[in-house]
């Protein structure tokens, strides 16, 4: 019986890896390309702000670090594609100890502030440094990736993409239930209590700031090679804003939070562009974005898991209050995280 | 807790009512153009010449008997957002031509899906960027003269009729003004003429006096400004506050629109500009074009109108001499010659643009005095 | 060059009190609730598009669109409370489900503007005396209008002041402010404590949004893009405490940026502005937030 409980969500992640073998609508297939790359830093998010209690509003900044940074690599340089993106996310893994630093003294709304400012210094250079960037010109004939010799087809891309993604869930996964997570979680609801605790928060805010950053480098390089074209305004303040919206929309203290709400909040608007709605579509998936936060706070992810668990106990398959699938665990730091935003700090 | 959960999946599912598709024999044609986000402005003028253009040729019985259907697509002017929808217009929605993007870093990021797919492309952004000397695509094609020509002929005026030597040039960060900025930097060397401040203002700021006071200290005989409607009214209304004498000030295109002249009032006058149309045109099919327009619209056209209405006609033109064939229509678009657009005739130059035309005017009391027309 | 600084100075203040005046909402917004509305500065640019329309279009006497503007957009900021914050705080969101939730508000509000007035900058010609030519002092320039701004604030911090510590209103928000479970006890009613906070946050907001008229245009750029972003980051400099030190934060904000451009360049003025927040934001006192 516990057995069948954990075939479905496999089979839920087999059936949209088919979709791109069922549908050859390259458009469809685009869109969760494009998809897909939002999930790899929305999952980062989740790790440095659902974990960790860091809030970031800048991680657009990785993310055109890393597209910038590959396809500079690969066209000016000659890299491989596939080193290429490797260096793009080791050089935002190192930005991202750098931005790190701030989060040693400032939290909550001040470092929003300062992620914000630093997005926005990222996004500025990009537009001035003309000589690296070509700035609002925008950076053409990147390469696609290549298999062999030949160009990867978006279906190709699509399956690159989801080995990435995994590992990405994986690694955090397995990082969640290590002691470093468990003393990130610690840190997020008392910084205080857990540095006493012998933890070193500091250690634990550089090594959770490279790796969203890691993550955003990486999907910023991978989309840097899907469009094959760069510039300025894909880097925006708003940009950022969305990254953490579709963490939010997932479940910020879910493993899955960044992959569910990634596909939500990029599908959302493309659903939404029917024929006369060309100047309503935006308010539409703006409102739809709103109206699942304020229903389900905590996220799509968890309530999935939830309403899946209280059938499951229906039914009598595996235990209610099992709480083994990755998520349970965070719940209770979750509600910790809010009681400490709705009382502390004054 | 499940209840809540339902009423997401309920949202969603009312979301994603999907579209529905048509089979009946039609020509269907995409615009692509900013209807959300900064370059909103010019999405309104598009679409209403378009739809225009359609419904007139539509009401003559279409093109070869086939009626055109369009689908508008927002671009939202970010390249990003552009590749979303040119993916869908093309690869979901098949369409057979495509007008837009309008925007040069858009139509950068796009243009490449139309070759690919072998879709016409006919543009009205302006950059010489992707011109066809330069990105070598030849399903691409520009309605509007580049900006490279706009910035030569105003920078020609400047040195030649008002015999400026020591101009200031305020520029923008977008392509366009950045383009901009580097054509007229390279046309006033080409006289020996090196600019005496050049400042920067981003789109959005509402304060200019911290570069005008710099471009003031300079002493220059004329300010080149090259930025967007919003930053040119503010410049212009702290220039004449700041009690600048004798110095000319000519503007790139986006200060030869209402959007820039309504926001400015009386500080816009005695701006030089270099425009792609102006309604004030005394031309007699300008001006019929014009009446169309406001008949059907309530509003006065602006520069990009006319450039997709001429499109849709020259797009017509073409399919009713070589028929719906994608290869035939894109060497009928490479060889037209002297269609008669409402500015004149349009031919397919070396660079894939249909028109060199432009105008010199100066606003003056409330109106645009054409000083040249230059073809 | 002396008359160049003082120039740049006076402009740079100028343009700072501007910023000044979103921050005043930011922290009047904040001492009571403890959170950050993103769509903060909507509130400015509901106020100034309706306050354009009920003038131009709806022809009213200035002083009663004003009036009705605010009153309008504080309305808005009562359904914000009823229909954002309550049913989140219910669900037990978060700080950073109310920082999203607010943001996509602003999209949606920036489109809904969009959609009702279109994208152009409406025209609104001859307020607060911006058409009249600037005073000289010299070579210095000052504009009409920042002589209404500086009016309108020394009214405005007056009767903050009065009304924070003269009132019994005024002195239940501060308690509120300060330890809402105390203030319970003492028999104030916090939850009309929190609508009177959400009204007088966005209608101040509104207020400032209708004097950036002049400067900004009835534009989106009200609603968007940088300035909301100042505002924070005057509210911050300021030291979130009192209200009126929003305005210093933007003083000195407005100052940075003028001589950066002055003495650096016009192309990094924002890179080094950010840089400066940044630096501020590390060095300063440890406050929680």
């Amino acid at each position: 019986m516990e057995r069948f409980k954990k075939v479905i969500p496999l089979l839920a992640v087999a059936l949209f890896l088919v979709i791109p073998l069922v549908d050859d609508n390259q458009y469809h297939v685009y869109m969760l390309n494009r998809a897909l790359i939002n999930c790899m830093v929305a999952t980062g998010l989740v790790a440095l702000t659902g974990f960790a209690g860091q809030m970031s509003l800048g991680h657009a900044a990785f993310y055109g670090i890393g597209a910038y940074a590959t396809a500079l690599l690969t066209v000016r340089v000659g890299f491989p594609v596939w080193l290429g993106i490797i260096s793009a996310g080791a050089i935002c893994l190192l930005v991202g100890m750098v931005l790190s630093l701030p989060s040693f003294k400032v939290s909550g709304f001040y470092l929003s502030l300062v992620t914000i400012s630093f997005g926005n210094i990222v996004w500025m250079l990009i537009v001035n440094w003309h000589s690296l960037t070509r700035g609002p010109l925008g950076f053409p004939g990147i390469p696609s990736i290549t298999l062999g010799t030949q160009p990867l087809s978006r279906v190709g891309f699509f399956y690159v993409s989801a080995v990435v993604l995994g590992l990405m869930t994986l690694a955090l996964y397995r990082l969640s239930r290590s002691y470093i997570g468990r003393g990130m979680k610690a840190m997020s609801d008392d910084e205080q209590a857990t540095e006493t605790a012998g933890i070193d928060t500091k250690r634990m805010k550089v090594l959770v700031f490279s790796l969203s950053a890691l993550y955003g480098g990486i999907a910023g390089g991978l989309y840097a090679h899907l469009s094959n074209f760069l510039s300025p305004e894909s880097f925006v303040f708003s940009e950022s804003a969305n990254f953490v919206a579709m963490a939010v929309v997932g479940g910020l203290r879910s493993i899955y939070g960044g992959v569910v709400g990634g596909l939500v909040v990029t599908i959302i608007p493309e659903l939404l562009r029917v024929k006369g709605w060309e100047i309503y579509y935006l308010m539409g998936s703006s409102l739809a974005i709103l109206l699942l936060v304020i229903m389900l706070p905590s996220g799509i992810a968890p309530a999935v898991q939830n309403v899946y668990n209280r059938l499951g106990a229906r039914l009598g398959i595996g235990g209610s209050g099992s709480g083994s699938n990755g998520n349970g665990s965070g719940n209770g730091s979750a509600a910790a995280v809010r009681g400490d935003s709705k009382s502390g700090g004054r | 807790m499940r209840k809540r959960f339902l009423l997401g999946i309920l949202v969603l599912a009312i979301l994603s009512a999907s579209m529905v598709s048509m089979a009946a024999p039609v020509y269907k044609i995409a615009v692509v153009a900013p209807f959300t986000g900064s370059g909103s402005i010019l999405g309104d003028y598009i679409r209403n010449a378009f739809i225009m253009a359609v419904e007139e040729i539509n009401a003559k019985g279409g093109v070869r008997g086939r009626q055109i259907e369009y689908v508008i697509y927002d671009d939202a002017a970010a390249p990003a957002t552009a590749i979303n929808v040119v993916n869908k217009a093309i690869l979901n929605d098949k369409v057979d031509a495509m007008f837009g993007p309008n925007m040069s870093s858009c139509v950068l990021a796009v243009h490449d899906i139309a070759k690919a797919n072998k879709v016409p492309m006919l543009v009205g952004a302006t950059s010489p960027s992707f011109g066809f000397d330069k990105v070598g695509n030849e399903w691409l094609f520009r309605l509007r003269a580049d900006d490279e020509v706009k910035v030569v002929n105003l920078v020609k005026y400047a040195v030649d009729n008002l015999g400026v030597k020591k101009p200031a040039i305020i520029f923008g960060s977008t392509d366009y003004c950045v383009v901009a900025k580097d054509v007229a930097v390279d046309e006033f060397a080409k006289r020996g003429i090196k600019p005496v401040s050049m400042q920067q203002i981003k789109e959005g700021e509402k304060d200019a006096t911290g570069q005008l006071l710099n471009i003031r200290q300079a002493a220059p005989d004329a300010l080149i400004g090259l930025t967007h409607e919003p930053e040119a009214a503010v410049i212009m209304r702290q220039f004449r506050q700041l009690g600048f004498r004798d110095v000319d000030v000519l503007g790139f295109s986006a200060w030869g629109v209402p959007a820039f002249t309504d926001l400015a009032g009386a500080a816009a006058d005695g701006v030089i500009s270099v425009q792609g149309f102006t309604p004030e045109y005394q031309d007699p099919k300008v001006q019929e074009f014009v009446q169309k327009y406001q008949a059907r619209w309530k509003s006065l056209p602006s520069d990009p109108a006319q450039a997709y209405y001429d499109g849709m006609y020259l797009l017509a033109n073409v399919i009713e001499k070589v028929g719906f064939e994608k290869e035939d229509i894109r060497k009928g678009l490479t060889e037209l010659k002297d269609f008669p657009g409402v500015q004149g005739p349009l031919t397919c130059d070396a660079k894939h643009n249909f028109t060199n035309f432009s105008l010199i005017s100066q606003f003056k009391s409330g109106t645009w005095n054409i000083i040249t027309a230059i073809r | 060059m002396l008359s160049l600084v003082i120039q740049n100075a006076v402009a740079g203040s100028a343009i700072g009190l501007l910023y000044g005046l979103i921050g005043l909402g930011v922290v009047l917004f904040f001492q009571t609730t403890n959170l950050m509305n993103f769509a903060h500065i909507s509130s400015a640019m509901l106020g100034a598009y309706l306050c354009y329309t009920y003038t131009v279009m709806w022809k009213l006497p200035f002083a009663l669109a004003i009036v009705m503007a605010v009153m309008s957009v504080a309305l808005y900021g009562l359904l914000l409370k009823r229909f954002v914050y309550a049913p989140l705080a219910k669900r037990k969101g978060g700080r950073l489900e109310f920082i999203i939730a607010t943001l996509m508000l602003s999209v949606f509000l920036l489109n809904a503007v969009i959609v009702v007035w279109g994208g152009v900058p409406l025209p609104f010609q001859g307020l607060f005396g911006s058409d009249r030519f600037p005073i000289f002092l010299g070579n210095v320039v000052i504009q009409y209008h920042s002589l209404f701004v500086l009016a309108y604030i020394t009214v405005f911090v007056i009767a903050l002041q009065y009304f924070f510590t003269r009132t019994m209103t005024g002195k239940s928000l501060r308690a509120v402010a300060q330890n809402p479970r105390a203030a319970r006890l003492m028999g104030i009613n916090v939850d009309r404590m929190l609508n009177l906070s959400f009204m007088l946050s966005t209608g101040v907001t509104a207020l400032a949004g209708i004097l950036l008229i002049p400067v900004y245009f009835v534009s989106l750029d009200l609603g968007s893009g940088i300035i909301g972003v100042k505002g924070f980051a005057c509210a911050v400099m300021g030291g979130m405490k009192r209200p009126y030190q929003a305005l210093l934060g933007g003083v000195l904000i407005g100052l940075a940026e003028n001589f950066v451009v002055l003495f650096v360049s016009s192309t990094y003025r924002d890179v080094i502005t950010f840089l400066f927040l940044i630096i501020f934001l590390v060095l300063r006192k440890q406050a929680e937030a």
